[in-house]
C-alpha cells in the first residue's frame, strides 16, 4: 500500500489530553451502566476531523489507542483513510489477525457471529486480555420502535435495561449470549452512533425481545 | 516521559547531507536538517518575522518524548544502543492559496517546543512553490551560515587541545 500523503491527513483532537479524558470518562460511565446511552460532550469532540467514520467512534479510538495497543479494523469501515489517521495520531499497531487484537472496530451490518467468536476472550488467569469490540451502528437508542431490542440484566442495572442497536442480526446476539457462560472470559462491546455511545460489558446478560 | 516507539534514530559518523534519496525527499531532508540543527534563537531571528504573516493549524501539538539513539561499533560493526535522547516533535498544516494544503513536520533534539513548532511551520511553507525560492535564499542560507560558523568555532576550540599520538616517540626499551 502506498503511503498516503500527510497533506490529506485529517485533524485529531484539538486538546488531546483533555478530550481523551472526557471521552474516557464517558466510556467509564457507559461501561458502569450497561445499555444506557451516553452523550459524548462537545469538548470531547472538539477539533475532530473524522476520517469517514462517526465522530463518536473516532473520538473513542483516539482515546483508547496508543503505541502499546493492537487494533484490527473489521469490514465496513474506510480502512484506507482510517489506518494512516490512527497510526499518525495514536501510533497504534494494526494487526491482520482478529484474535491478536485488543481492540476491534467494525460497522454494525458487518458485525456477524463469526467475527465475535474469533475475538480473543482472554484466559481465566488473565481475563483482562479479552478484546473490546467497538461497533458503529446506524441507530442506537434505549428503546427502538419496530426493532427487536435487547433486555439487559446484570451488574450496573437495577432491574432490567433495554437497548436497541440498529443493523445487528439476531445470530450475533445469540453468539454474544453464548459467551456469558465463559465469564470472567469474554468480549466487551461498545456501540457508537454519532456522538452517542452505549456499552455492553461481558458481565451483562442479554435476552432478545419478543 | 513517553517513548516515541514509532521513531528510530541511527547515528553515523559519515555525515553525508547529500546522500541520494529517492525523489524530492533528499531536498526536504536537507532543509529539515538545517532547520533542526539551527539553534532556537537563530530560528527566532530569521524565521519568526516571516512566520507571523501566515496561519497554521495543529495536526499534532508539540510533544516531548524519548528516542533510542543507535550507533554502530566503528561505524560499520554491530549496532548498539548509545542511549536515549529527548526529542520534541509536532506537525502543522497550512492552507496555501488555491485551497492547497501542505503539512510541515518538526523534529528537534531537546525539549524546545517553540523550536519544533517553527521547524514545522517553515517546512510547510518551503513546500509551497511560490514561497520556496524566497525562503531558500533568505532563510535557509542564513541558517546554514550560522551552523557552519558554530561548527567552525567549535572545531577551532577543540583543535587547541589536540594530541597527535603518532608523533610521540616510543620510550627506548
Amino acid at each position: 500500500m502506498k503511503a498516503p500523503s500527510l497533506a490529506t491527513l485529517r485533524r485529531g483532537f484539538d486538546l488531546p489530553a483533555q478530550a481523551a479524558q472526557l471521552g474516557f470518562r464517558c466510556l467509564l460511565e457507559a461501561m458502569a451502566r450497561p445499555g444506557r446511552v451516553q452523550l459524548l460532550p462537545p469538548a470531547a469532540l472538539a477539533g475532530l476531523e473524522s476520517p469517514g467514520i462517526g465522530t463518536g467512534l473516532c473520538a473513542l479510538l483516539l482515546t483508547l489507542l496508543d503505541a502499546e495497543t493492537r487494533l484490527h479494523v473489521g469490514p465496513g469501515l474506510p480502512r484506507d483513510q482510517l489506518l494512516p489517521y490512527l497510526r499518525f495520531h495514536t501510533g497504534v499497531r494494526v494487526v491482520d489477525a482478529v484474535d491478536d487484537a485488543e481492540f476491534v472496530c467494525c460497522a454494525a451490518e458487518h458485525a456477524h457471529a463469526p467475527l465475535l467468536q474469533a475475538l480473543c476472550e482472554g484466559s481465566d488467569e488473565a481475563p483482562q486480555r479479552g478484546a473490546t469490540l467497538i461497533v458503529e451502528a446506524p441507530v442506537l437508542a434505549e428503546a427502538l420502535p419496530q426493532t427487536r431490542g435487547l433486555i439487559l440484566r446484570g451488574p450496573g442495572i437495577r432491574d432490567t435495561q433495554r437497548l436497541g442497536v440498529g443493523g445487528i442480526n439476531a445470530e450475533f446476539w445469540r453468539a454474544r449470549a453464548a459467551l456469558e457462560a465463559n465469564f470472567p472470559r469474554g468480549i466487551d462491546l461498545v456501540f457508537c452512533c454519532g456522538d452517542r455511545i452505549a456499552a455492553l460489558p461481558r458481565s451483562t446478560r442479554i435476552e432478545l425481545e419478543g | 516521559m513517553k517513548s516515541f516507539s514509532d521513531m528510530s534514530m541511527t547515528m553515523s559518523s559519515t555525515n553525508t547531507p547529500n546522500s541520494p534519496r529517492p525523489g524530492d525527499h533528499a531536498e526536504r531532508a536537507d532543509w529539515l536538517r538545517v532547520l533542526a540543527m539551527a539553534s532556537g534563537s537563530e530560528l527566532a531571528r530569521f524565521a519568526a518575522p516571516v512566520l507571523n504573516d501566515f496561519r497554521f493549524e495543529w495536526l499534532r501539538r508539540p510533544e516531548q518524548g524519548l528516542v533510542m539513539v543507535r550507533a554502530r561499533i566503528g561505524n560499520t560493526g554491530d549496532r548498539f544502543n548509545l542511549g536515549e535522547a529527548t526529542v520534541t516533535r509536532c506537525a502543522v498544516r497550512h492552507h496555501a492559496t488555491g485551497d492547497q494544503a501542505v503539512v510541515g513536520v518538526g523534529h528537534v533534539m531537546g525539549l524546545d517546543e517553540l523550536h519544533a513548532e517553527r521547524v514545522a511551520q517553515v517546512d510547510a511553507l518551503l513546500q509551497v512553490p511560490a514561497l520556496h525560492t524566497l525562503l531558500q535564499g533568505s532563510m535557509l542560507r542564513e541558517l546554514q551560515g550560522c551552523i557552519d560558523e558554530r561548527q567552525r568555532s567549535e572545531r577551532a576550540r577543540t583543535a587547541e587541545s589536540r594530541v597527535r599520538f603518532f608523533t610521540l616517540q616510543p620510550e627506548a626499551a
